[in-house]
């Protein structure tokens, strides 16, 4: 186990990074379809193909999952792993074509480097062509190249967020991994420590919120993610 | 308002077996579990890997 999403049998994940333009687009590749679910929050998502994933609908099974950058712009990228699956033949059979099943989700990282480049359908083909079963890269790679996080004083003293991942075997073998793109607006908080590990810096010096809450539940916008388990 | 968090899920898996509607239910409950305490680890990896860049810092600058 390398402690992250790929840890899962089956998916594997694949970035392109444009570090220069500060944006990139990430792909979770399910190498057999897997059953998909969505929770969108907040007043401004960038999304696709989230409401076919309503459980009461005909479609049950997703063959990948983008996280971008690039706001809603970047949802091209989605098209270009559409493209590559199909290459693939893979998609759901509706008879005259199949149609692979890409939901995604975008975050806004238009104001971090170029505000003109972001990923599109040709960045998210590179995506699946680098896709792998390996350790992932995480920081600075994929969709999580332009985050940045503690961003309530404005562009002069946020720091940068990014793309992570985890995973965890459970007791009965089932294997849970997950992978997010960091892009909050306020600040990460380590639960144990309940200090802040990555926010809004003061100017005098280390963090505007010096004092978190006790309890270590304040709510920021965090970004985007998918969880994956296999059982 | 201004904000978009998304959170995708995805089951895969190849144990198929019959289970008592309890079982099921516990068990979407255990993994919803790991599931969130996995994603918070993630998050910590994120910020924690990412270096600065455009002269923006990093946590491990």
């Amino acid at each position: 186990m390398h402690n992250d999403i790929t840890d899962i049998p089956g998916i594997r994940v694949g970035h392109d990074t444009n570090l220069e333009a500060g944006t990139g687009c990430t792909v979770i590749l399910c190498d057999t379809p897997a059953v998909g679910g969505v929770d969108v929050r907040g007043g401004a998502p960038a999304t696709r193909e989230t409401d076919l994933l309503h459980p009461l609908h005909m479609v049950e099974k997703v063959h990948a999952i983008v996280l971008t950058g690039g706001s809603a712009f970047g949802l091209d990228a989605a098209g270009g792993v559409m493209r590559y699956l199909e290459e693939h033949s893979i998609g759901i059979d509706v008879g005259v074509a199949k149609v692979p099943i890409v939901p995604a989700a975008a975050i806004l990282d238009l104001g971090f480097g170029s505000a003109s480049v972001r990923p599109d359908a040709a960045a998210g083909y590179r995506a699946c062509e680098q896709a792998t079963a390996e350790a992932i890269p995480q920081g600075n790679i994929g969709a999580g190249t332009g985050a940045t996080v503690g961003k309530l004083l404005g562009p002069g003293f946020m720091m940068k967020g990014g793309l992570g991942s985890a995973s965890t075997r459970m007791d009965d073998g089932t294997l849970v991994g997950a992978i997010v793109v960091v892009n909050a607006l306020g600040d990460v908080i380590d639960p144990q420590t309940q200090q802040v590990i990555a926010g809004a810096r003061n100017p005098l010096g280390g963090f505007i919120a010096s004092n978190p809450r006790a309890n270590g539940t304040r709510r920021h916008s965090t970004g985007h993610s998918a969880c994956a388990y296999h059982v | 308002m201004f904000d978009g968090d998304t959170v995708f899920a995805l089951a895969l898996g190849t144990v198929s077996q019959p289970k008592e509607a309890a079982t099921t239910a516990s068990q979407v409950s255990m993994i919803g579990a790991t599931a969130a305490a996995t994603l918070a680890r993630a998050i910590l990896n994120a910020v924690r890997n990412a270096r600065a860049l455009h002269g923006v810092p990093a946590a491990q600058t």
